[in-house]
């Protein structure tokens, strides 16, 4: 450990280098070993680390210190794999820019935590002199709030060097509150706190296998149902092996479906499934697309979710059925692009008003919002070939291959083309080329459904003066409009087997294996007897033996990246 | 909230009948929105009712109808604020040193020395502000407008033979009444680009526009056409203020077009006209229109023996003018807020202005003084498609298809 007496007063928000050195220091020996002196913490063998998310590392700061607590800084970007950022998550380390930050941060929470207007409500106890250290105090806080951020007790070691650094500093500078906060921004700062560390042992019910153990199952619970480490709920009753009971696992997972966050972590599975991710760098030429502000791009990702929630959690609807549905919700903003009258009482732009789309508008279902139909176009024309894909590898799971590098875009780019004046027409060109017909026809059928969805979102029937035809075909299934589409997405198997399986690998933090086929056939009979109902594949998916197991190889992996667990059952069994 | 497809079928009761119409609203032309507005479909004539077609604005741009081009000014422009306060520091008795102490480094902005302010503000007697007395400075005089074209409306229906007027440089309609424009419109800061093919806004009413209508309610229009717009025939107007802002679009530059606005049913800002379509060109009278602005600037816009001339243009969006005689007071009290820094920004003498409008007016006399107190006016509007309710009758419809295509990708 970097000795930390030598700090001045009052500079530990930006202590830089030192800082990092610790850091460091504290990255490499949390990798070197599995923890050898937990009392009450895991004991076996760590096999899984998934990075938080910056959604994760935020509400765990403002689950532990309250919502006035600001986060800012720049977080490490996430990377997809197999479909999901979920599961790059365990494929990830921290680089040392992304180091840097966590450090600034983490200094920077510590220093608002132990601040004058924060430390009377957050703070467990008085230090005897403000002006010197207090290891009683100090310890006490920072067992406190290590057993939330380390998602485990803190062994003795820990707790003794964190005290340390606290005492240390405070000694230095002259100051209670500057030691506590340094040691704060330590454990903030830690692995252990940036990665979702999942420990194993024996798993009594399979001789010679693993399972995680009650700290790793009550992580693998609370990331998938709420997107979030587990509260002190959860983690006591891992502390109290009350987890380890069918009884004790069953109210937790009652408890966690039950709270409002659930939503939270619906937003985020579905934010995930549906790369919203990708709203971070969407915008449109503003000259052709004046409507489409920064603030537009806001409230469409918002709408969507919106609308999923609604149909799922609230109304309790059938999954097919997010397809088709009239029911949404709008600003005036998105009243615009969408061309219907939104007023909000006060005329505040912000406001939601629910919206039900007549039977026979054009406009229904998820697949003909602006966070589908625009976030998979080009920044000045539709595209087709985006919006084919898009549904083919997020809807329906099915891979489409990526494009030779030598096709010649110029035909399909050139939308003022006196030839070919629409999109179909232009299209149909590119596809004589046999390099690009075979992928072409499993995307384009689907995606020209959609001209009438300009690249904004707005609705449209002609482009450069021609109709626009919307006939396509999706395996078979043709239709004439984006409502056909719809209803074609609606019916087809894939559409559930797609989100069954997104939810599965979301909760197990991996893409799935060869081995999850059983499990994955009792999900999907349990899913169609529910009525393709989402709350019951998540509760279902939540009881699953299978998401707690650990496969055998994964016991030699003990560094960042070794992925997640969830081994095959056996059977696929639930609890 | 429900929203239906084309065509739309709205259902509106009457304020000025009994009657229940249902009314069925055309496809949209151009990228226009069309949707109901219970109290102009209440004002067409219910056995029509079924043809009857709405198109609702949003104000984008309001201002001066000016006319810049050869001859308009013919004597040059008025001074530059260093030399009219020059000259009335001058006459007011500071010696040379004095002005050239207070003038040094004119007008020192960013922090640096201003030693004229104080001096210009009394550059009348010494004392009083002068903003507030303009009399207390002579009239210098300033330059007017000495052309032949300009943009207005015949306001006191005398044709060519009405004195002052102008010649409006498309038309060539006589008898154009717009004194406001021939006070103002040879001031460094009221000069705009050479004008081609309609009003032209000067920079300060760019400057001054773009102010206003990010701080007030905006302006709205709505249009009903008995027969539809496709055929000449009757119109109801209604024009007014929202309740709601303006949204600009992503450019920064405009009004977004599509946002939704409930009118203001103050009927102090709210006014109803009827007038008549022909060939797209919707022309309209009324004894007085008056639309409620901001305290700020300008507090409202008010128009005697108001007129309204408005293009439904193929791209869907509204252009045209509204003109009347307006109270000139008011029109100089909203410049003073800004003081000398509408004098030195935009070299906008003011109490020349002043004494020009009080000039120049050219309607309602003072029967004690028998002086004017309105002047004749023209303000150019831009507005683009949105929908505009009635407060409490919030209704909906969906946006149709354009057949109509700007940009040669639909929407």
């Amino acid at each position: 450990m970097i000795p930390l007496t030598s700090i001045r007063r009052g500079s530990f928000r930006a202590r830089g280098a030192l800082a990092i050195l610790a850091a460091a220091s504290l990255l490499g020996s949390a990798y070197a070993a599995p923890d050898q002196s937990a009392q009450g913490a895991q004991s076996g063998p760590k096999v899984a680390a998934r990075r938080l998310s910056e959604d994760q590392y935020r509400q765990a700061i403002s689950d532990i210190f309250g919502p006035t607590i600001k986060v800012g800084g720049r977080f490490e970007p996430e990377i997809r794999r197999d479909g999901l950022l979920a599961t790059g998550s365990g494929q990830v380390s921290v680089t040392a820019s992304g180091l840097e930050q966590y450090d600034a941060m983490a200094h920077d929470i510590a220093a608002q935590v132990v601040s004058e207007k924060h430390r009377a409500t957050l703070l467990p106890c008085k230090p005897a002199d403000v002006k010197s250290a207090d290891d009683a105090c100090a310890s006490q806080f920072l067992g406190t709030v290590g057993f939330l951020l380390f998602r485990r007790p803190m062994t003795n070691d820990e707790l003794q060097s964190h005290t340390k650094i606290a005492g240390d500093t405070a000694r230095s500078l002259h100051s209670f509150y500057d030691g506590l906060g340094e040691a704060l921004a330590t454990l903030i700062e830690s692995p252990k706190f940036l990665f979702l560390k999942q420990g194993a042992e024996p798993d009594p019910d399979h001789s010679g296998q693993f399972r995680l153990d009650s700290y790793g199952k009550a992580i693998q619970l609370s990331l998938f149902l709420w997107n979030a480490p587990p509260d002190r709920q959860l983690l006591e009753a891992a502390r109290d092996k009350s987890l380890e009971t069918d009884h004790g696992f069953a109210a937790q997972v009652d408890r966690l479906m039950a709270s409002p966050r659930l939503e939270r972590g619906v937003r985020a599975f579905f934010s995930d499934m549906l790369g919203f991710d990708e709203f971070s760098t969407l915008s449109k030429d503003p000259v052709l697309y004046p409507k489409f502000t920064l603030k537009v791009v806001e409230d469409a990702r918002e709408q969507t979710l919106r609308t999923i929630v609604d149909h799922l959690l609230t109304r309790h609807g059938d999954y097919r059925n997010l397809f088709t549905t009239p029911n949404t919700f709008l600003t005036t903003r998105l009243g615009s692009i969408y061309g219907v009258p939104v007023t909000a009482r006060g005329g505040w732009p912000d406001a939601w008003v629910p919206y039900t789309y007549a039977k026979d508008d054009p406009r229904a279902g998820i697949l003909s919002q602006i966070s589908f139909v625009a976030l998979h176009a080009h920044p000045g024309r539709s595209s087709p070939t985006l919006r084919g894909k898009a549904l083919r590898e997020l809807v329906l799971c099915q891979k489409v291959p990526v494009p030779p590098a030598n096709v010649n875009f110029t035909l399909v780019n050139d939308v003022k083309n006196s030839q070919f004046k629409t999109t179909r027409d232009r299209l149909t060109a590119h596809r004589t080329a046999p390099t690009c017909a075979g992928c072409h026809k499993i995307m384009d059928p689907i995606g020209l459904a959609m001209e009438n969805f300009d690249a904004d979102g707005g609705f449209r029937t002609t482009e450069n003066g021609v109709s626009i035809d919307t006939t396509g075909e999706l395996d078979g299934m043709k239709f004439d409009s984006p409502a056909g589409l719809a209803k074609a997405v609606q019916s087809d198997p894939a559409a559930t087997t797609c989100v069954l399986q997104r939810t599965y690998e979301y909760a197990l933090g991996r893409p799935l294996g060869k081995g999850d086929n059983s499990t994955i056939k009792a999900l999907s009979d349990e899913f169609a007897a529910s009525g393709y109902k989402v709350p019951e594949l998540l509760r279902t998916v939540a009881r699953t033996d299978a998401l707690y197991a650990v496969p055998r190889m994964d016991l030699s992996l003990n560094t960042p990246g070794a992925g997640a667990v969830g081994a095959a059952a056996p059977t696929g069994e639930t609890r | 909230m429900t929203g239906s497809a084309t065509p739309h079928r709205m259902r509106a009761r009457s304020e000025f009948s009994s009657g229940e119409h249902e009314l069925k609203l055309k496809p949209i032309k151009g990228r226009q929105l069309v949707l109901g507005l219970a109290a102009v479909l209440a004002l067409t004539n219910s056995a029509n009712a079924a043809a009857a077609e709405t198109r609702s604005f949003v104000v984008n741009w309001f201002y001066l109808a000016s006319y810049f081009g050869e001859g308009d000014c013919p004597d040059g422009l008025n001074p530059s604020a260093a030399e009219f306060y020059r000259r009335d520091l001058q006459r007011a008795g500071h010696s040379k040193e004095e002005i050239d102490a207070a003038l040094k480094d004119f007008p020192g902005e960013g922090g640096a020395p201003q030693p004229w302010i104080p001096l210009v503000i009394v550059r009348g007697n010494g004392k009083d502000n002068i903003y507030a007395a303009p009399e207390t400075a002579p009239d210098p005089r300033i330059k007017l407008v000495a052309g032949r074209f300009g943009y207005g409306f015949n306001l006191d229906g005398l044709g060519d033979k009405s004195p002052n007027s102008f010649e409006d440089p498309n038309t060539h309609e006589r008898g154009i009444n717009n004194q406001l424009y021939r006070a103002l419109s040879c001031i460094r800061g009221f000069r705009g680009p050479a004008s081609s093919g309609g009003p032209t806004k000067s920079n300060l009413d760019e400057v001054h526009w773009d102010k206003l209508r990010e701080e007030m309610p905006a302006f709205v229009i709505s249009i009903t056409a008995s027969n539809g717009f496709s055929t000449d025939g009757d119109v109801s107007i209604v024009i007014g203020r929202a309740l709601e802002t303006i949204t600009r679009d992503a450019s920064g530059a405009n009004v977004q077009s599509g946002m939704t606005y409930t009118l203001d049913p103050n009927p102090r800002t709210r006014n109803v006209l009827t007038g008549h379509l022909h060939q797209g060109v919707i022309s309209a009278a009324s004894k007085e229109v008056n639309l409620l602005a901001d305290n700020y600037i300008v507090n409202a816009f008010e128009f005697e023996k108001a007129h309204l001339r408005l293009n439904l243009k193929p791209d869907g969006t509204l252009s045209g003018m509204i003109g009347g005689y307006s109270p000139w007071y008011p029109l100089y009290h909203g410049m003073t807020v800004g003081g000398y820094v509408e004098e030195y920004a935009s070299s906008v003498d003011l109490p020349g202005v002043y004494y020009a409008l009080k000039k120049l007016a050219d309607s309602d006399p003072d029967p004690a003084t028998k002086e004017n107190r309105a002047i004749s006016a023209a303000y150019a509007i831009d507005a683009v498609p949105a929908f505009v309710l009635e407060l409490g009758r919030q209704q909906s419809a969906s946006l149709q298809p354009s057949p109509t295509d700007p940009k040669g990708q639909g929407q």
